[in-house]
């Protein structure tokens, strides 16, 4: 165990310092953009893992709390003049006790049945953002002022840097909260509860308790970056925020790279994002995306269940145990 | 000058949510496009009830199913000038077959099929939706009969043609799958897996035959259905997700697995989405669905006559 | 064994960001053939480089009617240029990419046409709904941004000065010359209630909220008024509710879709108004016969351009388009992307170059001369014209209002649907 520390604060700090440079190395904007996107998705998938990996619960509706997030933050920008950087991490907090809400009903179901009530979030999220438009503007959207910072507004050409900046340090502290409860007794519990949650309980877990804790944390981070996409983009609409591909694509990413592991959805996302990227760049439109995304997840879904982190991580211990066992000899 | 001032400067008036109580016409005539609506949801979530009775799988790609039998029978009509539900008899076939292959070579090889069959589905549902963008178009479509706008009027009630032959032949393939599954050997040994899987085994029953024959017989009720729907409503293939999202409200209300569980949760929904329409606002319709979807899983997860959600199958 | 991963994974993390950090040092200005963009073809004649445009069009989805239709004027104006010796001697090229009808993906369009493609100009997408998250990121970068179709009220009251609404006014007043003929009926022909029903989108809301006061003073009653979200297909309920009321007059907030379903769902439900408005729909000539057949008669729309205007540069366009594109009737959306480019041109050749700064500043204050006929905006880039009516009429849209423009009588009530 002590073996693992290290290395994981390493590698957060080699994160935080490859993405402190990366605007630098890439002055074109179109990658900035990417890398913030790319960004974006790692702290999403590192997230929805806390709930989708760790506990074993496929929640589909994190769509609801990314558009909840990125409602709010939009709206307290329009009407206070709250800078979206700083009421991001206390609005998520809001969106957080919703979700302790929400996954107080939905988490009394289990396997495909929570999987579709988690679904119906999104759907009822949407639609209530789509009516009640004297806050949300409804199907017309919300535009926010220009990114900038105290009444000065950021220079087109500089626009992304301190976005690409907000979201390291978000996807940093998510990592490190992700890993924090991976030791914890409480990701035990919720590692229990993924195993076999009946067990779980006739050991004395609360497993409820775990469970709505768990969905409402990882609720948290996504919201928080949902809030800062919504002043990133400075257009916001219900069918756009409030997207079930929103929600599959933090799921494909957290099981492309391996799901339940600390660095699978971070992996995954730096995959994923920028081939979406290429692929939206090189056939355009949305709908060979569209073939492609599906394709992929269904490929892995079928073929490497495990996703990539485990599934070398397995090779490397399988090949570890043949040189021990031969040098044994 | 911030952009949430000008944005409060424009309210459209009010008008939602302005329970305006309708006239006792008004109401019969929603209550017969109510049921008239719920027989055609009723034949498209027979199928996805039917195929998670079986193999304990929710088939996401319903949606997407419908869809392509919808876009089949458009060409069938631009090309031969076909009737939308004549084509019926032919998309029904073509799908039972493709519905086939797709259980016996893709959903087959999950494992652990409770858990992955949304995600495996719904990865199915996003290629066919692009596959279907990139052969048809995102342009909306829909089939126009000659009869397509007329209406029988009966007792100063309207009735239009279209979603009366919808119903009619929604009432036709559910009566056909009633006999499949009442009076025929393939039938009770459905409905023997639906039971107990592992009993039915026991009894001889080849249980990954009767799989692909349900998804077979699932898929065509989807054709059937996306026959239908192409004449009464306008689609395109991002249209699958509205559908995917009623159906499985449909089959959870009923009971997930029942069939006459779905049948009448079909009618309830029909009736309610286009009773809010009328008394509230068309906007708050599609969130019956929802609502309905939600209250079930809290109240009674076993929806109306099914039985509890088990956590395996 | 477990370190060892770890350095594997330091070393992936590593590698992928790196690589996205390199690709663009790698492949700075190379454009794969496949590339998504649909380019106009320029003659090899020309040594200087192209004036890059850039637009991203509804060309799936909800809007991909009107989307293809403003495409196509887009490109003949391009063509016109080019055959014409180009604009300041360089050749024209068009960067278009589909936005399936997504504001997103509008604003991810424009995002990339700017930094990544360098265009040299813009100009805008379909719909107020489009227009309104893509003028602001025109606006981010300082590009001038003319734009053929989004001038609902909410497009201007967020004071953009870089944003100009190439038709001849804003969309509210689209409806003004048919309420003023409603109006102008003897009171036994003039109807007494009416009804609006709108897809809740901001031009069409524009578009007939402008109307309903309008109509109130001038002594009809509204006898019902409903909101429907842009994706709603059914329209029965709606119609049945309609029907119940049955009110003389309907005003229909529609872009095409709706248009069509809701007079379907009237047919269906026994409606029959004495009067009928559609917002846009009527007004796209060959789509709406298509889908409608006899029952268009006597619906009536508004509309900014028809074909047989003689308004200066308008007989040339409508010969140069059937000379691209056929026989088939002109959509006013083609014509209103058209003059978007006519309105580029004239600014480009008014101050000899491309810098966007003083382009906003030309068009502002000189007056073009556009299909359309002569346009100037106002300091939020609102037209200073006004529209004009229109009515179907044997199977053909015919103008009856105003006056100067009148191509036949206005026909009340209309036949049955």
């Amino acid at each position: 165990m002590a073996k693992t520390r290290i290395p994981t604060y390493a590698l957060i700090a080699g994160l935080f310092v490859v993405g402190l440079i990366s605007p630098w190395i890439v002055p074109n904007q179109y990658y900035q953009h990417i890398i913030v996107m790319t960004l974006m998705a790692a702290v999403m998938a590192s997230s929805w893992n806390i709930i989708g990996g760790y506990a074993g619960y496929t929640s589909l509706g994190h769509a609801a709390f990314f558009g909840l997030g990125a409602y709010l933050v939009a709206w307290t920008n329009n009407h206070y003049g709250w800078h979206p950087f700083i009421s991001s991490w206390f609005l998520a907090l809001i969106v957080m006790v919703v979700a302790f809400i929400m996954g107080w009903i939905a988490l009394r179901t289990q396997g495909s049945a929570f999987v579709v009530v988690t679904i119906s979030i999104v759907f009822i999220f949407r639609l209530l953002a789509l009516n009640l438009d004297n806050l949300t503007n409804g199907a017309q959207g919300m535009t926010q002022p220009r990114p900038g910072w105290g009444g000065v507004q950021w220079s087109p050409e500089m626009m992304k840097i301190p976005f690409v900046y907000i979201m390291l340090v978000l996807l940093c502290i998510t990592i490190f909260v992700s890993w924090w409860i991976r030791h914890s007794k409480f990701g035990l519990g919720l590692i229990a509860i993924r195993e076999d949650e009946g067990k779980a309980e006739s050991v004395g877990i609360d497993t409820m308790l775990y469970k709505v804790l768990a969905f409402g944390i990882s609720a948290y981070f996504v919201a928080v970056a949902g809030g800062i996409y919504s002043y990133f983009l400075t257009y916001i609409d219900p069918g756009f925020l409030f997207d079930i591909l929103t929600s599959v694509t933090m799921v494909l990413i957290a099981i492309l790279g391996g799901r339940g592991t600390l660095w699978g959805p971070v992996l995954g996302a730096f995959i994923m994002q920028p081939l979406a990227n290429w692929v939206i760049g090189q056939f355009g439109g949305t709908q060979i995306h569209l073939t492609v995304f599906g394709g992929i997840l269904l490929l892995v879904m079928l073929f490497m269940p495990q996703g990539i982190l485990p599934t070398i991580t397995d090779f490397l211990q399988r090949r570890a145990k043949a040189r021990a066992a031969s040098s044994a000899v | 000058m911030q952009a949430g001032d000008d944005m409060r400067c424009r309210q459209p008036a009010k008008t939602r949510l302005s329970m305006s109580l309708p006239s006792a016409h008004l109401l019969i005539q929603t209550l017969i496009l109510g049921l008239l609506v719920g027989g055609v949801y009723a034949l498209m979530a027979s199928g996805l009830t039917l195929i998670f009775g079986v193999m304990k799988i929710i088939n996401v790609a319903h949606g997407a199913f419908l869809i392509l039998g919808a876009y089949i029978t458009y060409e069938l009509f631009q090309t031969f000038h076909l009737d939308p539900i004549i084509s019926i008899l032919i998309t029904a076939p073509i799908f039972f077959l493709l519905g086939w292959v797709v259980q016996r070579y893709i959903l087959s090889r999950i494992e652990n099929p409770e858990q992955t069959s949304v995600l495996v589905t719904f990865a199915l549902a996003l290629v066919m939706e692009g596959l279907l963008g990139v052969t048809f178009q995102t342009n909306m479509r829909s089939v126009t009969p000659s009869y397509s706008t007329a209406a029988i009027t009966i007792a100063s009630y309207r009735l239009p043609v279209t979603r009366l032959a919808g119903f009619g032949a929604a009432l036709i393939v559910i009566l056909i799958l009633y006999y499949v599954l009442e009076r025929t050997n393939l039938g009770r040994a459905i409905r023997a897996t639906i039971q107990d899987k592992r009993a039915a085994q026991l009894m001889g029953v080849n249980v990954a035959m009767v799989s692909a024959f349900t998804f077979g017989l699932g898929a065509a009720t989807a054709a059937a259905g996306g026959s239908l729907l192409s004449m009464i409503y306008s689609f395109n293939p991002a249209s699958q997700g509205d559908w995917i999202a009623k159906t499985l409200s449909i089959i959870v209300l009923g009971g997930m697995g029942s069939l006459p569980g779905a049948l009448i949760a079909a009618l309830i929904l029909g009736v309610m989405e286009q009773l809010t329409a009328i008394v509230i606002t068309l906007y708050w319709s599609p969130i019956v669905f929802y609502i309905f979807l939600f209250i079930t899983l809290i109240v009674r997860p076993q929806g109306l006559m099914g039985e509890t959600v088990r956590e395996n199958g | 064994m477990k370190s060892k991963l770890l350095h594997l994974m330091i070393s992936i993390v590593v590698i992928s960001m790196l690589i996205t950090a390199c690709a663009p040092a790698a492949t700075p200005t190379a454009a794969p053939a496949t590339q998504a963009p649909v380019a106009t073809e320029a003659p090899t004649a020309v040594a200087e480089a192209p004036i890059k445009v850039g637009a991203s069009l509804p060309l799936t989805g909800d809007f991909s009617d009107p989307g293809s239709a403003a495409k196509k004027g887009y490109e003949l104006w391009a063509d016109m240029v080019n055959k014409a010796g180009g604009l300041l001697g360089r050749q024209v090229q068009f960067v278009i990419y589909d936005n399936a009808s997504n504001p997103d993906t509008a604003v991810a369009d424009y995002e990339k046409l700017i930094t990544q493609d360098k265009v040299d100009l813009l100009v805008g997408p379909f719909s107020s709904k489009l227009v309104i998250p893509s003028s602001e990121v025109a606006n981010k970068y300082g590009y001038a941004f003319p734009e053929p179709a989004g001038g609902a009220p909410h497009v201007f009251d967020r004071g953009l000065t870089n944003l100009f609404f190439c038709q001849p006014a804003s969309s509210d007043t689209q409806g003004i010359p048919f309420v003023n003929y409603v109006l102008s009926l003897p009171d036994t022909a003039r109807p007494k209630t009416f009804a609006v029903i709108t897809q809740d989108d901001p031009f069409t809301l524009g578009v007939v909220e402008a109307m309903e006061p309008l109509l109130i003073a001038g002594g009809l009653t509204e006898a019902l008024k409903e909101k429907y979200p842009p994706e709603n297909k059914d329209f029965s309920s709606l119609a049945a509710k309609v029907a119940d009321k049955n009110p003389d007059l309907i005003i229909g907030g529609t872009q095409f879709e709706d248009s069509v379903g809701q007079i379907k769902a009237y047919i269906q439900a026994g409606y029959q108004p004495r009067g009928a408005f559609f917002s846009t729909g009527p007004s796209l000539p060959k789509e709406f016969n298509e889908a409608l057949g006899t029952s268009t008669e006597g619906i009536f729309s508004a509309i900014s351009w028809f074909e047989a205007s003689t308004t200066e540069t308008n007989p040339e366009f409508v010969a140069a388009y059937h000379a691209m594109y056929g026989d088939e009737p002109i959509a006013e959306d083609s014509a209103n992307a058209f003059t978007v480019g006519q309105v580029l041109q004239q600014a480009v050749e008014n101050t000899q170059g491309l810098d966007n700064a003083k382009l906003i500043e030309d068009m502002h204050k000189s007056t073009f001369t556009t299909v359309v006929g002569p346009l100037s905006f106002d300091e939020v880039g609102r037209p200073q014209g006004s529209f004009m009516a229109l009515q179907w009429q044997g199977g053909k849209s015919v103008i009856v209002a105003p006056d100067y423009a009148k191509q036949a009588e206005p026909i009340w009530p209309k036949a049955n649907w």
